[in-house]
């Protein structure tokens, strides 16, 4: 490859990935105990790869522990990416309402934080409906409670939460969460010569990435095969396949894989600021240059995707990110 | 910049005194000559209270405007009234209407208070409508009478009335309630560390309590009522009310130790 630099012996396309603009917001998910807390997380984020279809990106972030969630429970953190904030505040008391207030025992907070403090109303005006939207499964009997917590810089804050009955109890949420400016679309492409040594340079970036803050790769494991690109030979279709990385498309299209690359699979992350974006892309990439398959082939290169920088306005340039220390 | 006013009462007051009109968002941009001379009215006649205080100020010396009343100010009512911004604490007794209407901040009396804390006050439709009003000791009747948002927290016992005709908002109680509590209570929760008497015309029979929500509540800090705050980690009963006006606040209390009792 032209252009390239080399991390562990593997090239680096001198190339940039181009991220978009999207709107943010964390959710805290907590139940009686750590399973029901991952089903009803699990069941929130289902259907959540993509924006081009699913409406929202969701995952994941992190598995919190008891003393880090608003009632002392088990708990795990998701981030919900969208583009536009209207979008957010349809899918978010949607899924809420059919994935957390069906699951047993499940309560659903705001988590977006501000200077390293769970951030109320007067730090994040934008805000997306919870209990606002979803008291009304109450039928009359919730109840609505503000209380006056003091955040640990030793300020007011005053959170507004709805108890609605329900057949094992109550189910607790906040009124509304904060939503916030975020970037998603960072990506890198990983190229091998077989299927494992992709796979496991694969996995490699996203367990690397996975316990960093701020970011999601909403695909599954991290990782999707179908990298797009902009529209369609049909109308219609405003994605469709990537074909300059698809091998079997090689003499048909200006290909761009490496001669000998027989795999492409491409780590899509979203993030709440560039910087955790750089960071995360440093993280993974540096992991996956490393890792190494049972019979000891590396990747063969790597690259990232992006549409010449005319559609989004965030372009992560791999030399630039890669050029901190682990 | 914030500033702790700390007001001495120079002696005893015998009279009755109306001290709405010493108002902490007032004071807040004022000069203390200015503050010492604002009007209350003494036996219904205006007097500075200058007069009656030592006053002094620390600038800069807290994170927000604090007020200190030291004495006793067991004569002087509607304290607090219509409150909106920082903290208020006396360190003493306090008379009738303590933070009456009061919407947002908070006040803190150490001793006891009159009756109505919390509540509305002259022609006002609405008691408390935000904020925290911690009273350390007893109070009297009709604290929370018509209260609308916020916290009334009391250490020690209430009078008759507790709650009544509530809107919305909350109240902790530790020691013994008077009668007709929460009686035409429509939303609002009142909690007691004694299971009340409750007539079952007004209130549903008690049933356990299980939400989350009371962890929520037990992480809030201070002023707070150390017996309610302990309590709120235990098995907690439910009522109901105020049925006869189809309301649906409610008041919890320690899950006895017979349920079917």
């Amino acid at each position: 490859m032209t252009g390239d630099f080399h991390l562990d012996g593997v090239p680096i396309r001198d190339t940039f990935a181009e991220a978009f603009d999207m709107k943010a917001t964390r959710l805290i998910v907590t139940a009686a105990d750590q399973r029901w807390c991952h089903d009803a997380a699990m069941a929130m984020v289902g259907f959540g790869t993509s924006v081009i279809a699913c409406g929202v990106e969701i995952a994941i972030e992190r598995v919190l522990h008891e003393s880090e969630t608003p009632d002392q429970r088990p708990g795990i953190a998701i981030l919900a990416f969208a583009v536009s904030g209207r979008e957010l505040e349809k899918q978010i008391p949607r899924r809420a309402g059919q994935c957390i207030l069906t699951c047993p025992t499940a309560s659903i907070y705001g988590g977006m934080m501000r200077d390293g403090i769970n951030a109320g109303r007067s730090s994040i005006p934008k805000r997306i409906p919870l209990g606002k939207s979803l008291r009304f499964f109450g039928d009359g009997y919730q109840i609505s409670k503000s209380i006056t917590l003091v955040d640990e810089a030793g300020r007011d804050q005053v959170r507004r939460y709805w108890r609605i009955p329900v057949m094992d109890g109550e189910f607790v949420c906040e009124h509304d969460v904060g939503r916030v400016d975020a970037i998603g679309g960072g990506n890198f492409i990983l190229f091998g010569r077989c299927l494992s040594s992709v796979t496991i340079a694969c996995r490699a970036a996203v367990d690397a990435m996975s316990p960093l803050p701020g970011i999601i790769t909403p695909f599954p494991g991290g990782a999707t095969r179908s990298g797009s690109k902009v529209g369609s030979k049909y109308p219609s279709v405003f994605a469709s396949t990537n074909d300059r990385f698809c091998p079997s498309l090689r003499g048909q299209t200006d290909s761009l894989l490496p001669d000998d690359a027989a795999v492409a699979i491409e780590i899509v992350l979203d993030g709440l600021t560039a910087d955790e974006i750089r960071s995360a892309m440093n993280a993974g990439i540096r992991a996956a240059c490393k890792a190494k398959s049972d019979s000891g082939r590396k990747l063969i290169g790597i690259t990232a995707g992006n549409y010449g920088g005319q559609l989004g306005r965030h372009h992560f340039h791999l030399r630039d990110v890669l050029k901190d220390g682990p | 910049m914030n500033r702790r006013i700390e007001m001495t009462l120079r002696h005893s007051i015998d009279q009755s005194v109306d001290a709405a009109s010493c108002r902490a968002d007032r004071w807040a941009t004022q000069s203390i000559d200015d503050i010492r001379r604002t009007q209350w009215f003494v036996d219904g006649r205006p007097d500075e209270i200058g007069h009656w205080f030592h006053v002094d100020s620390y600038e800069g010396a807290c994170q927000s405007n604090r007020i200190h009343w030291i004495g006793d100010f067991q004569n002087v009512h509607r304290i607090g009234h219509l409150h909106r911004l920082g903290q208020w604490t006396i360190e003493g007794h306090a008379g009738h209407e303590v933070g009456s209407c009061m919407t947002a901040g908070r006040i803190e009396v150490m001793g006891n208070a009159g009756d109505r804390a919390g509540s509305s006050s002259g022609s006002r439709g609405s008691g408390m409508n935000g904020g925290i009003l911690t009273i350390h000791g007893n109070t009297g009747t009709l604290a929370g009478h018509r209260m609308r948002r916020g916290e009334l927290r009391v250490g020690g016992s209430a009078g008759e009335g507790l709650g009544s005709l509530m809107i919305a908002g909350t109240i902790q109680c530790a020691g013994s309630v008077g009668q007709n509590l929460g009686v035409g209570m429509r939303r609002g929760t009142i909690i007691l560390s004694q299971r009340p008497r409750l007539p079952k015309t007004r209130f549903t029979n008690p049933a356990p309590l299980r939400t989350p929500f009371q962890t929520i509540l037990a992480r809030q800090r201070g002023p707070l009522i150390e017996s309610i705050q302990s309590m709120l980690h235990q098995d907690l009963y439910q009522v109901r009310g105020d049925r006869s006006m189809q309301g649906q606040g409610e008041v919890w209390f320690p899950a006895p130790s017979d349920p079917a009792g």
